[in-house]
């Protein structure tokens, strides 16, 4: 940037007349506010699309290293994601009192990092076994809805964090992240661990 | 501003463990440890020496060990239950003295007997047209593909004692099969001709359980 002194930094530029064929917008690649909401979807977006093209690329292995202590692979999941599930409730409380009107003890946020970190490294073996032994499945109505919001959450996961490190970030792209992020977890338990409790029982 | 970053790269690194111990474990191994809630299943009173599958003699004095081929991992009698994969159907596999009996059930439309042999660790088996079942043991786990109305699965089945099983029953109206697995689930249809129609309840006094060969 080039900008003679006195003259401050003009992100819309109204010189260039000759207009082009779509209306102007905020240029997108000199608005650091712009920057910080794209780079981290679009890198949520590149992690949700490779973890469905491997699932569906990868020839299901039909099993995976097992968890001991549990009847089978899928009650350890399921009981994982359910673990994950309730320190999602937590996340969802503690983020309210964040954003709520009164100032948040400091001991929240530190609450919210902590079981968030948690409930995320709870979720990555179930991730794992789900990718490697079953793969990105549309068979049914259930493993469809359960493989695309698999890979929504990891996508939104990833996009939340590379958010936090981002300045100039507007007030509502955290909690739409957070929300979407909560949502897909339910969604992904519902199909699953929920399922699973149901037709099979509730049992390790 | 670095904890998240530091939480990502946590994630990813253990994602990346998690697969490549996956990656590293897929060739058949051999010593990973069955779960031992099915190792006394397998065969109790039919193998009495040679529960090591590398006997060092395939020539062993018993005569009940010759019959199983050497080096086959398939017990001389064994029941397996497992699903297949995406949980869509059950399957039942018996297996007594090579011989195979199974039943794929999702317990609304699919259903499909077969039968086949189980020797030098492989299992095949055939059901109606062009149906066809296959297999092979892994840590004491079967797993293998099955196919039925032109559509095919791979499956995933562990060994199970009674009253798990497989089960069927021949009425006027038509043939049920049931699978009953080692959480005392029951998956079963009824086949008349070419309708298929829910399963009765499972009566054990009425159903006959079915074996290898059966």
């Amino acid at each position: 940037m080039s900008t003679p002194p006195f003259q401050p930094p003009d992100p819309y530029p109204t010189q260039q007349s000759p207009a082009p064929a779509q209306p102007v917008g905020p240029a997108p690649t000199s608005d650091p506010k712009a920057v910080s909401i794209l780079l981290p979807l679009a890198a949520g977006c590149v992690v949700a699309l490779l973890l469905g093209v491997y699932g569906r690329l990868h020839e299901p292995t039909g099993y995976s290293v097992n968890l001991i202590g549990f009847s089978s692979g899928a009650y350890a999941k399921a009981w994982l994601a359910t673990l994950a599930v309730l320190l999602g409730v937590v996340q969802l409380f503690s983020a309210r009192i964040m954003y709520g009107k009164a100032a948040a003890p400091a001991w929240v946020s530190t609450l919210h990092r902590w079981s968030g970190r948690i409930a995320v490294l709870l979720t990555v073996p179930v991730m794992v076994h789900c990718l490697f032994a079953l793969g990105f499945e549309a068979s049914t109505p259930r493993v469809l809805v359960h493989s695309l919001l698999g890979c929504l959450f990891y996508g939104t996961f990833v996009s939340k964090m590379l958010s936090l490190t981002r300045p100039g970030l507007p007030g509502w792209m955290l909690p739409v992240l957070g929300g979407v992020l909560f949502s897909a977890l339910i969604g992904v338990w519902l199909t699953s661990a929920v399922w699973l409790f149901d037709v099979q029982g509730l049992h390790s | 501003m670095r904890g998240p970053f530091i939480t990502l790269i946590v994630v990813v690194l253990l994602g990346g463990i998690l697969l490549l111990v996956n990656l590293a474990r897929t060739p058949a191994d051999s010593n990973q440890a069955a779960a031992p809630s099915v190792a006394p299943v397998a065969a109790p009173a039919q193998a009495p020496a040679p529960a090591a599958p590398k006997a060092a003699d395939p020539k062993a004095a018993d005569p009940k060990a010759k019959a199983d081929a050497p080096g086959s991992p398939f017990p001389a009698q064994a029941k397996y239950t497992g699903r297949t994969e995406g949980n869509n159907a059950a399957i039942a596999i018996t297996v007594r003295d090579n011989k195979v009996s199974a039943y794929l059930c999702d317990g609304k439309a699919i259903e499909g007997w077969y039968k086949g042999s189980a020797t030098d660790g492989k299992l095949d088996a055939k059901g109606k047209g062009s149906n066809q079942l296959t297999g092979s043991v892994t840590d004491g786990k079967l797993s293998g593909t099955v196919s039925a109305e032109g559509r095919s699965w791979s499956y995933t089945a562990a060994p199970v004692s009674a009253p798990a099983g497989l089960y069927r029953a021949k009425t006027p109206t038509g043939t049920t099969g049931w699978v009953k697995d080692s959480n005392g689930q029951v998956t079963g249809l009824t086949r008349d001709g070419a309708a298929v129609k829910p399963a009765p309840p499972l009566d054990p006094s009425s159903a006959q359980a079915i074996e290898g060969g059966d």
